[in-house]
Order: C-alpha cells, then structure tokens, then sequence
C-alpha cells in the first residue's frame, strides 16, 4: 500500500494520479445516484444504459477517424447514446407497460452490437476490451474536469428535487396524486443515472460500471433507515472500493476494474449477514 | 371568500358522476355511471373483480379521464381540487425494503401544497400530528419495514390526512389486514368521518356494511343502496351468483401485542 501512495505522488505516473481523483469525484455522484437506483429497482435499466454507451464510443471514434470530427470525443458520444438510451427506456416504460423488458434487453444489445461494428470498421487499432472491462491509462487530465462538472451537476439536482424523487420513487401513483409531474422526475432520473454511469465507464468498464453503482448502495441500504442516510454512506463505501481496489491492483498487477468490483463484492456478501440487525435497532 | 367556500363545501356533493363512461382500449370498464355522493358520507364501493371499483376511483382522483360524461369532486374538476383529496393506495404497491422511516412517508402528504419541494417546520408539525390521531406518535423516526400490516395500512392514512382532506379515498384497505386490526382500522375511520367524506373500496361487503352509511355496488353500472336497506337480492343482482354473507355481531377481542 505504501508503494501505491509513493506512485501516486510519482510525477511520471500521473495516469494513476487522474484514475484515482477521477474515482474519487465519481463516488459522490455513484453514491446517490446509486441509491436513487436500488431503491427504484431499475438496476436493469442502468444496467441496459451503460452496455449501449459503447455504441456512442465507437460511433464517436469511426466519426473521428473517418469523417474527421476531431471534436467528437469518445466521451460526447457516451454522454449523448447514454443519454439517447436513457430517455428511450424512460418513455417505453412509461407508455407501454407490458414489454418494457424486451425493450431494455433490446438496447442492452443493440448498443453494444453498433459500439463493436463502428470499433472493426474504424482504422487503425482501438481495443474494445479497454472499453469494456475499463483502463485507467485512458484518462486524461482534461477529463477531470469533465467529471467535476458531472459530478456537480448530478449532485445539485439530486439534492434539490430530493424530496420529489423519493416520493415518485417510494409510490409514483401518490406523487401523481399529489399533483407531481411523476414522468419529468422519472426521466431525471434516468438521465441523471446515465451521465453517473459514464462518469466511470472508463475506469472499470462498460461490463461491471453497473456494480460499482448498485452495489455501495445495496449495502448502504442494509444499515440505513433513510434514503439520505443510505446516500452518504453509499458515497463513503464507493470512494473506499475505488481507493483500495486501485491500491490492490497496483501492488499486485491487476486490471483495476475487476479488483474494485471483486472488493465490492465481497463487502456485499459480508454486509448481507448483518444488515437487518443494524437498520433496526431500537424499533419493534 | 374562505367563508364562502366552506359554506359551499357543505351543500356542494363530495363526488358528482353524470353519465360517465370509461373504456381501456375498447373494453368498456365503467359505462353510463350516476353517481352522487353527499358531503359527510361514508360509502364503500363493492362488486366483483374487474367490475370497475378501482377505475371508478381512479377516475375521482383524476388519474384517468372519462371518455364521456360530467365528473365533479368537491363541486370542480378532480385536477383543481387535488389538495383537498386524500389517497390511500394498496398496501401491496409497496416495496417493503425501502429505505423510509414512517415519518418520510407521511411527510409525502404534503407535497404539493404550496408548490415547493422541501418541507418547512409546519410541515413537519401536521406530519405529526397525522400520525397521532392513527395512534403511530411513536413510530415516527422507525424503518416502514419493521411495523405490521396493520400499523403500515394506518402509516397511509396519515400520509392521506396530513394534506388536510375533505375527502378520503381508499383502495381495499382491509386486505392483507388482520381481523383485530380491521376493527381499530374502522374505529379511526368512523372518527375521521364526523369531519370528511369518505368512500372505502372493498371486496368484503360482510365486514364492511356494519360500518358504514352508504353501500355503491359496482359492476360496470353503478347502484347506490343505504345500507340499511341492503338484502341478498341487491348483492345477487350485482354479483350475478349467490354471495356468501357472514353477519359480525360480536366484536373479536384478541389481542395482538404488536399491534397494540
């Protein structure tokens, strides 16, 4: 461990450095979001989000080499087919009830089938597993920014419409009693879980993003009476797996993504045998 | 102006249905509807599944529109009238591991009142004191999760009341409900309904017709009895099929130690 925070004051490691803040900005917008996600029980529909982002990360590199557009940046063609699947899924859920599974599934795969047919055809060489299961050395030192901006962004409307979303989250027919605009703050929802979901789609890949955004917040929701508690310690835990899964990975040479989610995993697994215990403690 | 409309609250029918009709698709669910309901009554609706119970609800609350007809709640339009409905669903819509304390979700009554999305002290206050007049005081800062069927169904009603209604609306509210709890559960309503109108839907006309004034069977029309009027000829007329009624004469007097 010693080593990993000597490299991250190392100057010719600055790629670790940016991997490291970026998870650790990321963690506050994976933490409530996260917990926006658990409760509502649409990991699925996350889950669906972040496999089609690659279908903008490969468009938006065929666009670069091909066409020439230097400006379409792997990440603006993840914000936009992240954001493109999200709003989707949000109106084929709300409108037609039935076969919103089959939809889900669809997108699921379609993005990742566009995301790998735009990869082959692009020249020159771009590994699509780096996409998929994540790699630090992508990251650069402008891309911080980008995630500051996300990551405030994210956390302001969560905390402002707070109130609203645990309302349309907990029982969406009362909301729409109560006269809440309950399709607006499920499409919120959902593009706010998009642009979480991209924020460390490089980090640990397209594949496992999904459990680094559910699972601090499964365990979260094991101890937690409250969504807002559920929130900060769902933050806590996720900036813990990010610092000590890239420590691991760089004492022992691992691929960073599969050490944080592994590390995620099992705290999961331990946290299922305490969890009723804790939450309620003190009540009949 | 306030005085004014007060005044006309108390001539004015909670709910008013003037041949409303209402079709999913081109199923017809509710068809050529009649319907007035007093201020101060306590009505349930009753009739067979799929006969239109929860439509017909659906439509006061103005969660769906009538393809045809006049629908008044309160004198207006459902949408205008809003604040002054309170609502309690199915306990089964809920998710029993979501991380609320009770105090959350009665707090979720007063959204929209005045438009904003945060809670002030007032708020807080009649949250409060909902839960005091359901007996839950206590409960407020504890996990939903870890009270009874019976406690949760009462949590709802808080939540409908804290919005201060005039009207209160609830869906099949005794089911999944134990007999000791249905008992107090009726006790609060017959309290609640010296100052608002309220309409109950309910499969279980037995139970029910000892409480309450008024009985509306609901099977794609609609007919209105006082239940002191009520006979087998009324529920086989609208069941279609002989129904079974059992009389509940005596009050059962087991005690439950959770729910007490």
């Amino acid at each position: 461990m010693v080593e990993f925070f000597q490299a991250l004051a190392d100057p010719d490691a600055a790629f670790l450095r940016y991997a490291f803040v970026t998870g650790l900005l990321a963690s506050v917008a994976f933490g409530m979001m996260g917990t926006y996600v658990v409760a509502r029980r649409i990991s699925f529909i996350a889950g669906a989000i972040s496999h089609s982002v690659l279908g903008g990360i490969g468009a938006s590199l065929y666009l670069q080499q091909v066409a020439g557009w230097q400006w379409c940046h792997p990440m603006v063609g993840a914000v936009f087919s992240a954001l493109a699947a999200a709003v989707i899924i949000g109106i084929v859920t709300l409108r037609a009830r039935q076969r919103e599974d089959t939809v889900i599934g669809a997108i699921w795969a379609i993005g990742m089938a566009a995301g790998l047919l735009f990869i082959a055809k692009t020249p020159g060489y771009f590994d699509a597993m780096s996409y998929l299961f994540g790699n630090i050395l992508l990251i650069s030192r402008g891309d911080l920014w980008l995630v500051l901006a996300l990551d405030v962004l994210v956390v302001v409307i969560a905390i402002v419409f707070y109130n609203r979303l645990l309302a349309v989250c907990f029982d969406e027919e009362f909301a729409r009693v109560r006269g809440v605009n309950v399709e607006f703050y499920y499409l919120l929802l959902l593009c706010l879980t998009a642009l979480t979901i991209v924020l460390l789609v490089r980090v640990v890949g397209i594949v496992m993003v999904i459990a680094l955004l559910t699972l601090p917040a499964a365990i979260a929701g094991q101890l937690s009476r409250q969504l807002w508690q559920m929130m900060l310690i769902a933050i806590l835990l996720c900036v813990l797996f990010v610092a000590v899964g890239l420590g691991v990975s760089y004492a022992h040479d691992l691929p960073s993504g599969p050490t944080i989610i592994a590390i995620a995993g099992l705290v999961y697994l331990a946290s299922l045998a305490l969890g009723r215990a804790i939450r309620s403690r003190g009540c009949p | 102006m306030e005085e004014l409309e007060d005044q006309n609250m108390a001539t004015v029918p909670a709910i008013e249905l003037q041949q409303v009709s209402f079709a999913y698709n081109t199923t017809p669910v509710v068809a050529d509807v009649d319907l007035r309901v007093p201020a101060g009554d306590f009505a349930c609706m009753v009739g067979p599944n799929g006969g239109g119970k929860t439509t017909l609800l659906k439509l006061i609350l103005g969660l769906l529109r009538p393809a045809r007809g006049e629908l008044r709640v309160l004198g207006r339009s459902p949408e205008k009238v809003r604040h002054r409905i309170g609502y309690v669903p199915q306990l089964v819509h809920h998710d029993p591991l979501f991380p609320v304390t009770v105090g959350d979700v009665v707090l979720m009554g007063r959204l929209g009142i005045r438009g904003r999305g945060h809670y002030s002290q007032a708020d807080r206050q009649a949250a409060q004191q909902a839960l005091a007049e359901v007996q839950l005081a206590q409960m407020s800062p504890c996990p939903l999760a870890t009270l009874s069927g019976g406690q949760r169904q009462r949590v709802l009603i808080a939540r409908a009341l804290c919005g201060d209604p005039q009207l209160l609306l609830l869906d099949e509210p005794t089911a999944n409900v134990d007999t000791v709890a249905q008992e107090r559960f009726f006790d609060i309503l017959q309290e609640l309904n010296r100052r608002m109108t309220i309409v109950l839907v309910s499969h279980d006309l037995g139970f029910v017709s000892r409480r309450v004034k008024t009985v509306i069977c609901v099977n794609r029309r609609v007919i209105v009895h006082p239940t002191s009027e009520l006979t087998g000829e009324h529920i086989r007329a609208i069941y279609g099929s002989d129904t079974c009624m059992i009389r509940h004469d005596h009050h059962h007097r087991h005690e439950e130690a959770r729910d007490g």
